[in-house]
């Protein structure tokens, strides 16, 4: 029983991590893993030997950490507030309409907030309906962040409460009544018992989402970003795709792709063990 | 030997999941993709008899005259919006005149270069590919094996011979992308380029209302957009439609070729072109028109789409495009109002008052995998430099789906009704394919000129070019270092001059700190490379 899921771990899983060796390779494809020469820890001393390192470092980090600290607990916040509706139409109306925007394309949930926060926008004519000057927004690094993050959570609020949803479904009701009884509020009901009663998702949730705080995917900053924002938006995934896919450097681009793994596994081990010690939840 | 094979199968698949996994792609609206020309036909062609003979024979129904014994099938990969299969007419023609049965691999324009990037990383290669591989990538991949040396097949080439190794001005050209091992990978486009395609335009009819003369230097091309601002306060009159690229075509009028590795033609050698006074003129000169309100704020995220609402609303009258912009914007707007004035005409280059030349030959980085199908994939590179793979793969089959006019000007008639242009064409009978039009046909729509085209075509011839580069040319040791170099450079010199621009306090004191630490940051390591 155990061998097809051994050998899908064996040949999906563990077998790709042998290409790893091209971090410490010039690779080409053309002479294959193997015949491509040796190049020590060449393209590791070239990255940190680059002067955008640290900025790509630094930004990558505060997108994470920004991702984790305003997003995860809001999604959590809508759905126990959503799990609190108590007309049932209501409740699945509200659910819909979230989960909508997941269903559309990065690209167009993009150009959605591009447009909204265009010089020409729908923002910009409010500000000037109340008096105010056109704020070039697209254009300005200090509010990069704030519509990264605002788009984040418009396209993935409904869809990432799902979660948190399904493990509320799951809580004793008897335990609601029993505190109803008693006279608890709401407010006490959800401290008390929807919050604890999640808390594993939750913990296990805050784990995969702390592993990822370094490792973000590039494709919303490469659709965001231009050359007034690439200095605070510029995250050491979209260089790896400039340099490893555009320039085709793909030994670099690996190596620094591998650094970044690392950089995750350890953020992931050390927040596993707080989450043990302060929880008794984690994930191993 | 299990073993081998097993490593053959699985090395090139881990690699390319791990750079895949390292770096996934995004709908690629930031790739770089060639800009396929496309024409009007409203003028007839000039009738230019092609250049050389059809040296291969002519195909009967019955298959004789093949380039083939027997039918042989093999892969061609390139990039379009269309979706094609081996039955689309332009392969059954190819079928039906050389023996060959392409199997097409498309890939759409826009994320093209990343797909074929992501290909080459598996290391299995189509046997044809009409990509956007740079020179340097060319050449060392070739150099390993992966493509075959043209120079190899000239037995088997008669018409590339004819057409460009025995031509002494082609030939030289040429040569200068052979390898220091004596071989040449590449397979260039022979001379696809009108006098012009690209150059500023603008809207002849509000010109003449408002009394503004047509600019013939920066400072009437300044004033002239003052002007344009005074009488529409709301406008921004000087307009882009692709971003970044668009405000690049500028620096060659302001005399820099390229804004990071420039060829100083006087010195000879190479230089930081982003680094030169010239560079400096430049963004001081954009920066003014930025500052008092006369460009787009938004440049940077323009697209085609903004481009035209604006131009439509009378939002903006200047910007540098696409000459067929003249008749497509004067058509568009005739569709909202058959009355309208609306003209948008070319007009001629700021700055050093040259437009940039085009090459007579295009080096778009097509290529041949080195494998079991090489000579068949070169005898049908070879057809398509032929005069009978030209016509048919950029004007068709006459009696079939053209018929020649009175005034020598090709006539669909299943897109009657229709402009005919090469996107047209392609998305109807698969011809045009981008890459793979290696010796378009003068008498193709493509060369049709509109009066207006032909005007530019003739301001341009009148004024002459300024030079472009000359081919960068790398040591096989230094590439990766080059590419990672330049790609530190692009970005450093993007987020410079998108400041400046913007920024009315930028000034002297940035343009020196940036010079400084791009040269030593970039410059001399790659000037190093370049200047050996």
């Amino acid at each position: 029983m155990l061998v097809p899921g051994l050998l899908f771990y064996l040949i999906f899983r563990y077998g790709p991590m042998f290409g790893l060796a091209i971090a410490f390779k010039d690779y080409s494809p053309f002479l294959g893993v193997l015949k491509s020469p040796w190049a020590g820890l060449k393209h590791f001393e070239k990255f940190f030997s680059n002067a955008d390192v640290w900025r790509l470092t630094f930004n990558t980090l505060r997108l994470g950490v920004l991702q984790l600290v305003i997003e995860f607990p809001l999604t959590i916040a809508f759905a126990v507030i959503l799990n609190e509706v108590q007309n049932m139409r209501c409740k699945k109306a509200y659910q819909t309409i979230s989960y909508l925007p997941s269903f559309l394309s990065l690209v167009i949930i993009c150009s959605i907030f591009k447009d909204l926060f265009s010089v020409d926008g729908v923002i910009n004519q409010m500000i000037v309906q109340l008096g105010g000057n056109v704020i070039h927004f697209n254009g300005d690094p200090k509010f990069y962040l704030f519509i990264y993050i605002l788009s984040d959570l418009w396209g993935g609020l409904g869809s990432g409460a799902i979660v948190y949803l399904a493990a509320l479904s799951g809580v004793d009701q008897n335990l609601y009544e029993a505190a109803k009884l008693d006279g608890c509020s709401r407010i006490k009901m959800i401290r008390y018992i929807s919050i604890p009663s999640i808390m594993p998702t939750i913990v296990t949730m805050f784990l995969l989402r702390v592993g990822n705080i370094i490792r973000i995917t590039p494709d919303k900053t490469l659709l965001f970003y231009n050359d007034l924002t690439l200095e605070t938006a510029d995250i050491i995934g979209s260089y790896v795709y400039r340099v490893g896919i555009t320039n085709k450097s793909y030994s670099f681009g690996s190596a620094v792709g591998l650094l970044e793994s690392a950089l995750a596994a350890v953020i992931l081990i050390a927040a596993n063990k707080i989450c043990e010690r302060a929880t008794g939840s984690s994930l191993w | 030997m299990r073993n081998k094979n097993l490593a053959k199968v699985i090395a090139p698949a881990l690699a390319a999941s791990l750079v895949l996994g390292a770096c996934s792609s995004a709908d690629s609206s930031t790739a770089p993709a060639k800009e396929s020309p496309a024409a009007e036909s409203a003028e007839s062609a000039a009738e230019e008899s092609a250049e050389t003979e059809n040296i291969s024979e002519a195909a009967d129904e019955e298959g004789n005259g093949w380039l083939v014994e027997e039918e042989t099938t093999i892969t061609m990969s390139f990039g379009s919006n269309y979706e094609f299969d081996e039955n689309t007419w332009i392969f059954q023609k190819i079928k039906e005149r050389t023996g060959i049965q392409v199997e097409p691999i498309v890939y759409p324009s826009e994320s093209k270069d990343e797909k074929a990037s992501a290909v080459i990383a598996s290391g299995a290669l189509p046997d044809i590919m009409f990509w956007s591989l740079s020179e340097t990538e060319i050449n060392e991949y070739g150099e390993q094996g992966a493509f075959a040396n043209v120079l190899d097949y000239v037995d088997v080439m008669p018409n590339f011979k004819a057409l460009i190794l025995d031509d002494a001005d082609m030939n030289e050209i040429y040569q200068t992308y052979t390898t220091e091992s004596g071989k040449n990978y590449q397979i260039p486009i022979y001379r696809l380029n009108r006098d012009i395609n690209h150059g500023n335009l603008y809207r002849a009819d509000v010109f003449e209302e408002l009394g503004i003369a047509p600019w013939t230097d920066t400072e009437g091309f300044y004033n002239a957009l003052v002007a344009l601002k005074e009488a529409y306060p709301d406008s921004y009159p000087l307009a882009t439609s692709n971003g970044k690229k668009s405000l690049e075509r500028w620096m060659s009028e302001f005399g820099i070729n390229n804004a990071d590795v420039a060829y100083d033609y006087d010195k000879q050698e190479w230089y930081i072109g982003c680094t030169s006074n010239a560079f400096k003129e430049y963004l001081d000169f954009f920066q003014k028109l930025y500052t008092e309100g006369l460009m787009d704020p938004e440049f940077l995220d323009s697209t085609v789409d903004t481009y035209n609402e604006a131009f439509l609303n009378n939002e903006a009258f200047v910007c540098n495009e696409w000459i067929g912009r003249m008749s497509a914007l004067d058509n568009a707007a005739k569709e909202n109002d058959a009355n309208t004035t609306f003209s948008l005409e070319f007009g001629y280059p700021i700055g050093t008052g040259h437009y940039e030349e085009l090459p007579q030959l295009e080096f778009w980085g097509n290529a041949v995998a080195n494998n079991e199908n090489t000579e068949v994939s070169m005898k049908l590179i070879d057809w398509l430099y032929s005069d009978e793979g030209s016509e048919i793969m950029t004007i068709g089959v006459e009696g079939e789906n053209f018929e020649w006019d009175e005034s020598g000007t090709a006539v669909y008639p299943e897109l009657e009704g229709s402009t005919i242009n090469i996107g047209l064409l392609e998305e109807k009978y698969g011809m045009w394919i981008e890459g793979a039009y290696l010796h378009p046909d003068r008498r193709s729509c493509y060369f049709a000129f509109t009066e207006k085209e032909q005007a530019a075509q003739d301001l341009v011839k009148e004024l002459g070019n300024s030079k472009d580069n000359p081919k960068v040319d790398v040591a096989a040791e230094d590439t990766a270092d080059y590419n990672l170099l330049i790609t530190g450079l692009t970005d450093e010199l993007s987020v410079f001059r998108a400041n400046y621009i913007t920024n009315a306090s930028y000034g002297d004191a940035q343009w020196e700190e940036f010079v400084n630490k791009v040269t030593a940051e970039y410059g001399e390591k790659l000037l190093s490379m370049l200047n050996k």
